[in-house]
């Protein structure tokens, strides 16, 4: 016993300096893993370049983004001279026009997407209602029959007690009964893994994301697609927002990377020959609701730039210009 | 007597009852129906050149009543056969109008996308307890059938064996463990909660909580709206209070305690570890929706004072 102790102290002195030192060097030398559990697709807000006047940074990409930055520079230095926004010149007034009708333009491209999300969430949600009630109604009717079995056994069982019948006869009843039970209950287990529906191979609009290749026909002309493919200003990481949105999916939504299976099931791919469970239902009305808050992030983003165009003053001391620094 | 009259006044009314049917089916359409052919003859010919109580409350609410007014002054003015082309003042007017709009627009459609959020958030917390607990349950009910399935069938042989004493034994442990059992799965059936996260919700608004974690953005003109009367309300109560007052009656908001009012606006204040569990999901999932449904209704102010400003 004392030489095991021994043995074990020495182990232990030995071992416990390597451990100290690799718990000590370690964090140094591995790489910050990102976080794409929570994320947020648009710029944080710099508040300091807010107090000298400049624009938010979400109504700054947004900006950028309908090539409306000298139009909004207009508007500003219009307002700033305290004039009534009703009484400015014409040309400013057009250029207002214009302002208005690109956002309008662009909230009009979110209301496209999310609608077309909408329908693809409700064709899941009717098609992962249907699986459920199937297997609901299959879990309770195997409760129901072992109930019944179990209750018409009983009763036979117990009746030939009564009239004295042979007790071999009744205990058969008997164990016929339980083993049933048994059967029935195990069989219970499985019911889950039972119904699967046949892919509709509509594809959905998470194949939007997923497909790296994918383009839309109005792509060139598409605010909420350039919006999705350009990273995410001020961010640590170059990556788009469709790239962090399929980083997000992996983390929390069971899509490995390099998962094609998963991804052609989720996506209702054409290519796919397998058929769909409750859990990737499930899978996929998760991800598509996300898509869609994310989506309706742009939304949040036109807002800020109308209230930078709209404010009736504008913060002292404003040069009128954007910072320099926005990617 | 009575049997003579009776089928005159019957006639009465039946003519009466078509008239009002007649009035109630067409009368309301036939101003809006000429607004749409031909809205400058009719304003002309009028000259009765009004906002509506709920263009009115738009126009307050997005700050721009005076100009809406000044429009309408205009309007007035032309209305005694001078040119109708429009002035550099009605553009200018036009367009501001024009901006607020899209601007209040904009404020609902991004309140509204984050209350979709919320109700996401909710949805999937409600059906993750609801999976849970329905799992949870199948497999205590499944563990019962089992234990007195395999318990009975080995009771069995014993009775045969003239062993009675043994297999009632087994019986009774069955039973008993099928009690237990039970009595697991009825507290399992009111059991499941879960951390409360997901940040702040739009009811803390409603709540009038102040939550630590500020949204992104403001919300003026929907805070506003929400705590405003809407027009022509014969109780007077603003929208906030009506809708408290329905989730009362519907037994929603069954307690106005701060902590539970927190709980439904998942609002977590420091040094409080609140969890949540199904009905108060379902509780604040219901909320939501009425909340998400009355800032929406601020369209339809939008749309009238748009309508308004568009025929005048």
């Amino acid at each position: 016993m004392n030489a095991t102790g021994s043995k074990l102290f020495n182990l232990a002195r030995l071992l416990v300096p390597v451990i100290l030192v690799q718990t000590l060097t370690l964090p140094a030398f591995a790489t910050p893993k990102e976080n794409f559990l929570d994320i947020k697709l648009t710029p944080d807000r710099d508040l300091s370049s807010e107090a000298q006047g400049y624009l938010r940074a979400d109504a700054r990409e947004m900006e950028q983004l309908l090539g409306v930055s000298s139009i909004v520079e207009k508007i500003k230095i219009a307002k700033q001279s305290g004039q009534d926004t009703a009484s400015l010149p014409k040309a400013t007034q057009n250029a207002r026009m214009l302002l208005l009708w690109r956002m309008l333009e662009a909230s009009e491209e979110v209301r496209r997407v999310v609608n077309q999300i909408d329908f693809d969430l409700a064709e899941t949600h009717i098609a992962l209602d249907g699986l459920v009630a199937k297997k609901n109604m299959t879990s309770n009717m195997l409760n129901t029959a072992n109930f019944f079995q179990g209750g018409i056994c009983g009763v036979v069982k117990n009746s030939m007690a009564l009239k004295k019948y042979n007790p071999v006869a009744r205990q058969t009843i008997a164990i016929s009964s339980f083993s049933t039970s048994l059967l029935l209950s195990t069989i219970n287990l499985t019911v889950p893994y039972w119904y699967h529906k046949r892919p509709d191979h509509n594809g959905n609009m998470l194949a939007h994301i997923f497909d790296p290749a994918y383009k839309p026909r109005d792509a060139q002309n598409s605010y909420l697609w350039k919006f999705f493919n350009s990273p995410v200003p001020g961010a640590p990481q170059t990556l788009t927002r469709r790239e962090i949105l399929v980083k997000h999916w992996q983390s929390f939504g069971g899509v490995r990377a390099g998962d094609d299976r998963t991804i052609k099931l989720v996506t209702d791919s054409p290519d796919n020959d397998i058929n769909e469970s409750i859990g990737l239902l499930n899978q996929r009305v998760s991800l598509l609701q996300d898509m869609k808050t994310h989506i309706e992030e742009f939304d949040a983003c036109l807002f800020e730039l109308h209230q930078s165009t709209t404010a009736t003053t504008i913060a002292s001391g404003s040069t009128g210009q954007n910072p320099p620094s926005i990617k | 007597m009575i049997n003579r009259r009776q089928p005159n006044k019957t006639k009465c009314q039946l003519l009466a009852f078509t008239v009002m049917f007649l009035f109630a089916q067409y009368g309301p359409m036939l101003p809006a129906q000429a607004q749409r052919i031909d809205a400058d003859t009719l304003s002309l010919n009028t000259g009765n050149y009004t906002l509506s109580p709920k263009a009115r409350e738009a126009a307050v609410l997005l700050g721009i009543l005076p100009k809406v007014e000044r429009l309408l002054e205009i309007k007035r003015a032309k209305a005694d056969g001078s040119a109708n082309t429009l002035t550099d003042e009605e553009l200018g007017l036009k367009v501001d109008i024009l901006d607020r709009v899209l601007g209040g627009s904009l404020e609902v459609r991004m309140v509204a996308g984050r209350i979709d959020r919320e109700l996401a958030w909710a949805y999937a917390g409600h059906d993750m307890l609801q999976a849970r607990r329905q799992r949870n349950l199948n497999m205590i009910f499944t563990a019962n059938f089992m234990q007195i399935g395999v318990l009975g069938t080995l009771s069995g042989p014993y009775f045969l064996r003239d062993q009675a004493k043994t297999g009632t034994e087994l019986l009774l442990l069955a039973s008993s463990i099928g009690l237990l059992f039970s009595t697991l799965s009825l507290i399992e059936s009111r059991s499941g909660t879960k951390k409360l996260d997901g940040g702040s919700t739009i009811l803390a608004d409603v709540f009038h909580i102040d939550a630590n974690d500020k949204p992104d953005h403001r919300i003026e003109i929907i805070t506003n709206y929400l705590n405003a009367v809407p027009p022509n309300s014969a109780d007077k109560k603003t929208r906030i209070d009506t809708l408290v007052t329905n989730w009362k009656k519907g037994k929603y908001l069954t307690s106005e305690s701060k902590e539970n009012l927190e709980k439904l606006a998942a609002v977590q204040p420091a040094g409080k570890r609140y969890r949540e569990n199904i009905p108060l999901l379902t509780k604040r999932i219901r909320m939501l929706f009425d909340t998400q449904f009355t800032i929406e209704l601020l369209h339809e102010e939008l749309l009238d004072l748009l309508r308004t400003v568009e025929t005048i």
